[in-house]
């Protein structure tokens, strides 16, 4: 008997083909299956506008950034909106080339005209609520309008994107102007996700710059689940413009550990502009007890690796016990995530850069209420 | 980047929903165990297919969407299915068209009793056909996971079996 029949039962097989057979399942109308995807493939194509839900302060805020900036505001009442106001502003246009190519499973993906993208910010738009436009641009710099989008009503740690049309593998967009670098968060995929490049350059001038990404797979588009961002100071926002509870380690790399409900992830930053994340939830949707983040860069002899596992607010003496591929290990800390009820049992490392055996085989802490807990497997 | 024109994309798409409708409706039944919950899986996972279509072939078609309706939205739907889903079977005694319903109706309820992958593990190898490899890549699990999901899930189908006067696997 081969392996592949040790899981093989005949007698279900017939039983599920047989009696599902006569299930009596209603087949669908395709002329409407065919309007709910046209008008999905159309969604895919409007620009996106974060937190448009914004109550009416929120809008004049925004407003007021823009005039701000432009010297205008200066105190007094904030215009509602951006083009009430007259503006001796001109538009600036901030290009970006976040891919020239991207390998993917061994094929190199070519982004085309999708490779170069432009975003201009008008701060005196002839249309209301059309200040941004998402542009590709040739070799001679000529731009050619794909899109376009509104700052206005976008809260003001918000961020706002567009992509290129149906089936595209780009989103265009503009990010506060504080912020230093961010992560596109997409849904977990068990097949491990898809490669990605980026771009980011400033528009003088306005409280935005513009951002670009190029996915080597074009669905990931459609599956953005949040977009969050480092502003200068290390704190961390979400695509919505709410600040996410994170916390400064303090440690040589400059780490910052934030715990993003929402989205559905935890992550790290480093000052060097690395970042990992990892999913709250197992594959299965069933939430992690302790998530964790254990990474390493290095050599295939040697590894710096970091690890951190999430741990309630308040736990105290934390122990880690090294696993085999461990050379040596730093004290673990715990250190709380403000905001959070969270806090995070982290350390850093060095290994053997060859093995995939787990880093450390048991961690160990005693919990808020005095109990002591431990983990031996993650 | 740029698939097939709209026009194209819609008849090659419709010839699709044609063929792969019915497949696909009993097996996302088979995995949550309502027609209705079962319909709105595969409305949506059919949708999604169609914004794709042009980044698939149409060959791939069937197991792309089959891979939407396993990853996406099970678990979602599992959280109100699990207050419905009952240990105890009903009987099936009458071999006739009411009996093949309920039999039917037995076998979904003791699916829908086992833990999700478990689920999924036999649906995928015993309705789609799907080896282990393919179960292993489109759940995203190894062969291992999916041989102790396969067996596992199994016994617990014969379990309920024992427990009904005719019962399942017969």
């Amino acid at each position: 008997m081969s392996t592949d029949q040790t899981t093989f039962d005949p007698a279900v097989q017939d039983q599920l083909h047989t009696e599902l057979s006569y299930a009596d399942l209603p087949g669908f109308d395709t002329e409407l299956l065919l309007a709910q995807g046209h008008r999905a493939a159309r969604r895919r194509t409007m620009s996106r506008v974060a937190g448009a839900t914004a109550a009416v302060v929120a809008l004049a805020i925004g407003g007021y950034a823009v005039a701000g900036n432009l010297g205008l505001g200066n105190g007094s009442t904030p215009p509602a909106t951006g083009t009430s106001t007259k503006v001796d502003a001109t538009p600036v246009t901030a290009k970006l080339e976040p891919a020239t190519s991207l390998a993917e499973n061994g094929q190199t993906i070519d982004p085309g005209r999708y490779g170069r993208l432009a975003v201009t910010w008008d701060p005196a738009p002839k249309t209301a609520g059309s200040d941004l436009t998402y542009s590709t641009y040739a070799e001679d710099g000529t731009l050619t309008t794909i899109g376009g989008s509104s700052t206005q009503g976008l809260a003001p740690n918000a961020v706002s994107w567009g992509t290129s049309g149906p089936d595209s593998h780009v989103i265009v967009g503009v990010l506060p102007r504080s912020a230093q670098r961010f992560s596109v968060v997409l849904p977990q995929d068990p097949q491990g996700g898809h490669s990605s490049t980026s771009a980011q350059s400033a528009l003088p001038g306005s409280p935005w710059q513009a951002f670009g990404v190029f996915f080597a797979d074009g669905g990931d588009v459609d599956r953005i689940v949040d977009i969050l961002w480092q502003d200068t100071s290390g704190r961390i926002f979400d695509k919505d413009g709410s600040e996410v509870p994170s916390v400064s380690l303090g440690d040589k790399a400059g780490s910052r550990v934030y715990l993003a409900q929402r989205a559905g992830v935890m992550g790290i930053f480093t000052a060097d502009g690395d970042h990992t994340s990892s999913w709250l939830d197992d594959t299965d949707g069933a939430a992690r007890l302790h998530p964790v983040l254990d990474i390493g860069r290095g050599s295939a002899a040697t590894m710096d690796g970091f690890f951190a596992m999430l741990v309630p607010a308040g736990s105290s003496k934390p122990q880690l016990t090294p696993g085999a591929k461990v050379l040596g290990a730093d004290d673990p800390t715990i250190t709380p995530i403000p905001g959070s009820g969270q806090a995070v049992l982290w350390a850093h490392y060095t290994a053997t850069g060859t093995s995939s055996a787990p880093s450390f085989t048991t961690i160990s802490w005693v919990g808020p209420d005095g109990t002591p807990a431990r983990v031996t497997k993650y | 980047m740029f698939g097939p024109s709209k026009a194209t994309r819609d008849a090659e798409f419709t010839a699709f929903v044609a063929s792969a409708q019915q497949p696909l409706l009993r097996m996302a039944y088979a995995l949550t165990g309502e027609a209705e919950a079962a319909r709105d899986l595969v409305q949506e996972a059919l949708t999604k297919t169609y914004v794709a279509w042009g980044r698939i072939r149409s060959d791939e078609a069937m197991a792309y969407t089959r891979r939407i309706i396993v990853n996406q939205r099970i678990d979602t739907w599992r959280k109100t299915r699990k207050e419905t889903v009952t240990d105890t079977l009903p009987d099936t005694a009458v071999d006739s068209r009411e009996g093949v319903a309920d039999r039917r109706d037995t076998l979904v309820r003791a699916l829908a009793a086992l833990p999700e992958q478990q689920r999924k593990v036999v649906v995928l190898r015993h309705y789609a056909d799907m080896s282990e490899a393919h179960v292993a890549d489109t759940l995203g699990i190894s062969r291992g996971a999916v041989k102790s999901a396969a067996s596992r899930g199994l016994a617990a189908l014969r379990q309920h079996a024992s427990s009904t006067e005719e019962g399942l696997l017969r």
